[in-house]
């Protein structure tokens, strides 16, 4: 961190942006500082890159203005903007015949002579751009071969090359295959910490915004809804909003978003905690069934992921043993449910309460599928009503596919067949 | 970063580098061309008639009449004719970033033919006797850049590519029609002189002619290499050439007033002269492997006289006396050229 | 000249492919005389007419077409198709050229058959199709390149006389026979001077086409007789330019045949091609400077007024010896539409070629080019 948080890289004031007789965001106001990653979060046309280009002087504003390092924007030259502003498109552009060196170097303009030569200045920069996004490798490969992937750090390095002061990117992740999308992200928040450049990049992955992200800048309905960090701004009721979300939730604890199924194959009890249960939330919710669990601790990821997929929840304290009112309302939820999947949670002192759980439902004669080698201790069975046993998570799946909502389930012994 | 000490690209000694050879091999072989194009005609001189010829004024031999009135000035014109219709095309190519976009696509030429068929074909302009015998040269002038300012005009208004292509396309429709209208009133002796000239020929060329040709495409010429940089730079697309530093607006008239008035100023002189335009650009792409406008441009120049004097040394040597029509041979260099670079895909924009 | 149309460029273009062929005008054209019926089989170019019985002439045409000409009340004979039979005498002839019109005339029969033309009555300068376009009997049928069909089908042509193969399948919808009256190599003297034999017999006048043919020999004697052995022979050169593209009639040209028949040097006997074809600038100014004479393309109306008009025309040619210190012929207006009289003008060229052997001719068809401007400007 190499900022003078005193004046605003980049400052709005009242900023419209827009075409024509058809503003997208109005009345923006912020500023951006040096060395500070700011990911511009919303949904599809909200403006995001609408904003962008008008921040890069493609678009020109529809009202307000934005000062860049104290100037105000148009009062720049072309050459002066381009020295302290770089962008990275979408436009897909493949100029021929172009080496990757070649190419980044052409990112050299504003500091090169009129003919555009390169002198020992530039190469210095164009091979550090090229070392700062990893791409090295590539400096003699043609640019029209490269991947996707490749591509995208190529585009990043000729926009190092200009060694601007902000760097505007659209969607830099778009496209992208995972590797590459991590490492896009990485390489700019490295470039914020090492550099002191100030990335301002439209996103659309909430959880990787929430990471990397300075400021989170909250686009919709026509205006900035929150400028801030990521931490305060991104509330699961924040972005529920700012995306119409309604099978699906952010959870800043998990920094993801956890996507509600369908529920409609019916009720699952998962009888889980010390985050045994968290992948079989999210499984059963993808297979399309409705969650009921119990008993967790609130501190356990298990209570966040189920709460986040909407699954009705008894929890207690951290740390606390679970008592007999937790218990009584788990058994009530229970009924109420077509099968019963134990998780194979570790038991100890603060859960043994979960086993009477289980055994209760044993008891009632529910379905219960379990991913344990064998029966938990304690547990009493009854011929005809031992719970089915899984090794691992995949196995459970192939079970639920078939999975028939009668009472008992019919299909117990070709399951226990199944089992290898 | 310690960066010196990296193996960075172009490190090769200058000499052994793909551009400064293609340069040299293209200049022997232009300098060839001129040369050719000077001692071979449908009348036969023997090497030391044209030494002699040359050092003589034109009026001592007929040598040297036919020389420094007919050869010389069409070989010059040849070769500058196909250099800037070259350079013209390789600017379009870049402005439309569309490789199959020659210097008449905005209808240039078509706006020349219908200015040439108002002198050619009616009697509007009998009186005229001032200018007679240039009076086709300049009414394709008037006509070429008439179209240019028009199409000016609208470039400034639209924003896409795209537009102004059928822009273009719709003014050649248009000059078109009217050349067609004025072709079915008229009479077929005037007729003769009006196809023969939609045929382009470098024939005929006049010192004064030449002497404007090279000054004002030479200037313009100069421009452009000077342009070469912000050129390159588009060819990344106006967005990101505006986010380097170009002054977008200036630079797209720029390059359509440059590019207009190479390709006007030849087909004023010489008729529309097809497929140069269009094909060489990729020629000089591949013969160069480089995208770098710096190279292209003097490499597109030397590589479109190349090809000019070429064809008109075959249009009017193979059946001499008979002339061969220029488009036609210029033709079946380019169309197979640009059907074989797209197949094979190697000329992408 | 007789063909300048409008595609004498695209034949050059044909000259690629049509070299081969070319080799048909020379002397190689056979007849059978066959008596008072005129040839059995008679070849003009790629012409030939074979006559297989009274009721029976077979006809091939410029786009070797096989056409069956049969009385006018005979039955169609079975082994030909209807698009194929012509019957005779044809009454109603549309015809596209001025050499196919001055053919009919030379035969006699314009006045009674020609229904249609293909250039407006301002361009006629004669008698009998200015009359017939006023008294409504010929009608103006729309350029060669864009022919009204309607009008066409409304004049009820029996035949038409074309130089165009594009509209033949066109016209064989419409059910009006045609016959293609040329191709790119019709130009030679004896194809020139058979051609009228070629037409003879769709309107049964072979005795005219004899007696016709029999005076351009006579004429072209008369002409190897007044010039044989005189001294000097002049240079002569027939072409244009246009603005800078110069065109000639080229050696294998009725002209320069002509030319060479009446003691003469023709400066482009060398070039090989269709009539009014392009040549190189500097093969034309070369010959030019050696030259006699210069026949141009161009009618006065076209700026051939003066050599000084020319000169000022095109610098470029100013300084060809005819202009200077020779001759030069333009043609007049009704010089294109009298190939029928091509006795005259043969003899009129040789009168031109060698005046000295033709003591107070008058030019009928050509008028030779005063130094300057005249200061009226009144010449027909």
């Amino acid at each position: 961190m190499s900022a003078t948080i005193d004046q605003p890289v980049i400052e709005a004031c009242d900023l419209s942006v827009g075409y024509k007789n058809r503003p997208v965001a109005r009345h923006l106001n912020f500023s951006c500082h040096a060395g500070q990653f700011i990911s511009l979060l919303g949904p599809n046309g909200a403006g995001k890159t609408t904003l962008l280009r008008t921040l890069s002087r493609h678009l020109p504003p529809q009202g307000g203005g934005v000062r860049v390092q104290g100037r105000s924007l148009e009062s720049l030259s072309a050459m002066e903007l381009a020295r302290i502003m770089a962008v990275v498109l979408t436009d897909k552009i493949a100029p021929p015949l172009f080496t990757v060196f070649e190419f980044v170097a052409l990112g050299r303009y504003p500091h090169t002579d009129y003919l555009g030569r390169l002198g020992t200045r530039d190469r210095v920069a164009v091979t550090s751009s090229l070392a700062a996004v990893h791409a090295l490798d590539l400096a003699n490969r043609p640019f029209a071969d490269l991947s996707d992937g490749e591509r995208q750090k190529v585009l990043m390095a000729r926009a190092l090359a200009q060694d601007p002061r902000v760097l505007l990117l659209d969607e830099p992740t778009i496209h992208l295959d995972l590797k590459h999308r991590v490492e896009v992200m990485a390489i700019l928040r490295d470039l914020c910490r090492n550099k002191g450049i100030t990335v301002i990049a439209s996103l659309h992955d909430v959880d990787i915004a929430a990471k990397v992200s300075d400021r989170v800048a909250l686009i919709r309905d026509g205006g900035i809804v929150a400028w801030d960090t990521p931490e305060t701004a991104l509330s699961r009721q924040a972005v529920t909003a700012l995306y119409d979300f309604d099978k699906a939730e952010f959870n800043r604890h998990l920094g993801g978003i956890e996507l509600r199924g369908a529920g409609d194959r019916g009720r699952a009890f998962v009888v889980g905690g010390m985050g045994s249960g968290a992948l079989i939330y999210r499984m059963l919710t993808k297979k399309g069934f409705t969650i009921a669990t119990g008993v967790v601790h609130e501190n356990d990821l298990d209570c966040f992921v189920a709460r986040s997929l909407g699954a009705e929840c008894v929890a207690v304290g951290p740390m606390e043993p679970i008592d007999n009112a937790a218990v009584d309302r788990a058994k009530t939820l229970l009924a109420a449910c077509d099968l019963v999947v134990d998780c194979g949670f570790p038991v100890g002192p603060v859960n043994e309460a979960n086993l009477a759980l289980m055994q209760a439902a044993l008891e009632r004669g529910a379905t219960m599928l379990s991913l344990r080698d064998g029966l938990p201790p304690g547990l009493r069975v009854n011929k005809g009503d031992t719970p089915v046993l899984f090794t691992d998570a995949g196995h459970l799946i192939e079970a639920l596919e078939t999975f028939q909502f009668h009472r008992p389930l019919p299909v117990h012994g070709e399951e226990v067949q199944c089992i290898p | 970063m310690t960066t010196s000490d990296l193996c960075l690209p172009d490190s090769r000694p200058l000499l052994l580098r793909r551009p400064p050879l293609v340069f040299s091999l293209l200049g022997l072989m232009v300098l060839a061309m001129l040369l050719a194009n000077m001692a071979v005609g449908s009348i036969p001189f023997t090497p030391a008639e044209i030494w002699q010829a040359l050092a003589e004024p034109p009026e001592a031999s007929t040598a040297g009449f036919i020389l420094w009135n007919i050869r010389i000035p069409r070989a010059i014109a040849a070769m500058f004719g196909g250099a800037y219709l070259a350079a013209a095309g390789l600017l379009l190519q870049i402005y439309f970033k569309n490789p199959i976009v020659g210097p008449y696509i905005l209808g240039i030429s078509s706006g020349a033919t219908l200015m040439v068929s108002f002198v050619m074909l009616t009697s509007i302009t009998v009186g005229w006797t001032l200018f007679t015998p240039f009076l086709s040269t300049l009414a394709a002038f008037a006509g070429a850049y008439g179209v240019m300012l028009i199409v000016l005009a609208i470039a400034n208004r639209v924003k896409g590519g795209a537009t102004l292509l059928i822009v273009g396309l719709m003014m050649g429709y248009l000059c078109g029609a009217v050349s067609a209208i004025l072709t079915a009133f008229a009479e077929k002796d005037r007729i003769k002189g009006f196809v023969l000239w939609q045929l382009g020929s470098f024939s005929g060329f006049k010192w004064d002619e030449i002497a404007l040709l090279l000054a004002i495409g030479g200037a313009i010429l100069i421009l452009l290499y000077l342009q070469s940089k912000p050129l390159n730079a588009f060819l990344l697309g106006e967005e990101y050439a505006a986010s380097m530093g170009v002054d977008i607006r200036r630079f797209r008239l720029l390059i359509l007033l440059c590019a207009c008035a190479l390709a006007g100023m030849v087909t004023s002189m010489a008729g529309p002269v097809a497929f140069i335009g269009m094909a060489v650009p990729h020629m000089a792409r591949l013969s160069f492997g480089t995208s770098d406008n710096r190279i292209l441009i003097p490499g597109a120049c030397l590589m479109g006289g190349l090809v000019a004097s070429l064809c008109d040394l075959i249009a009017r040597t193979v059946m001499a006396p008979v002339e061969l029509p220029l488009s036609a041979i210029t033709a079946f260099f380019g169309a197979p050229i640009v059907i074989a670079l797209l197949l094979q895909r190697k000329v992408k924009l | 000249m007789n063909r300048s149309k409008p595609h004498h460029v695209l034949g050059t273009l044909f000259l690629l492919l049509a070299l081969l062929p070319l080799a048909a005008c020379d002397r190689s054209d056979r007849a059978d005389v066959d008596g008072a019926t005129g040839p059995a089989f008679l070849q003009v170019g790629e012409f030939a007419i074979n006559r297989i019985s009274p009721e029976r002439t077979e006809v091939r045409d410029g786009a070797g077409r096989i056409l069956v000409l049969i009385p006018r009340e005979a039955p169609i004979p079975a082994d030909c198709a209807p698009s194929q039979v012509i019957r005779v005498p044809v009454r109603r002839v549309a015809a596209y050229g001025y050499f196919d019109i001055a053919v009919l005339r030379a035969l006699g029969v314009l006045e009674q058959t020609l229904v249609g033309v293909t250039a407006p009555a301002k361009r006629w300068h004669l008698p009998e199709i200015k009359q017939g376009m006023e008294s409504g009997r010929i009608v103006f049928l729309g350029d060669a390149a864009s022919i009204d069909y309607e009008r066409l089908k409304q004049s009820r042509p029996e035949l038409v006389l074309t130089w165009d193969p594009s509209v033949i399948p066109l016209l064989d919808e419409l059910h009006i026979p045609a016959v293609v009256t040329t191709t790119p190599t019709a130009m030679c003297l004896n194809t020139r001077m058979r051609f009228v034999q070629f037409l003879a017999p769709f309107f049964l006048k072979e005795r005219e086409a004899a007696a016709y043919f029999a005076r351009i020999e006579a004429a072209l004697d008369d002409i190897r007789a007044r010039t044989a052995g005189l001294h000097p022979q002049p240079k002569v050169m027939w072409g244009d330019i246009y603005e800078k593209r110069v065109m000639v009639e080229p050696g294998n040209a009725w002209v320069g045949e002509l030319v060479g028949l009446a003691q003469s040097d023709y400066q482009f006997k060398d070039v090989f091609g269709t009539a009014c074809i392009e040549i190189t600038l500097e093969r034309f100014l070369y010959s030019g400077r050696d030259a006699d004479i210069f026949f141009t393309y161009r009618t006065g109306e076209m700026g051939a007024t003066s050599k000084e008009a020319l000169a000022k025309l095109n610098p470029l040619i100013k300084d060809i010896a005819p202009l200077k210190r020779g001759k030069v012929y333009a043609p007049l207006p009704h010089y294109n539409q009298s190939a029928d009289r091509l006795d005259e003008i043969l003899t009129e060229i040789s009168a031109i070629l060698h005046p000295e052997a033709y003591p107070g001719y008058r030019l009928h068809y050509f008028v030779e080019l005063p130094e300057t401007e005249p200061a009226a400007k009144e010449r027909s």
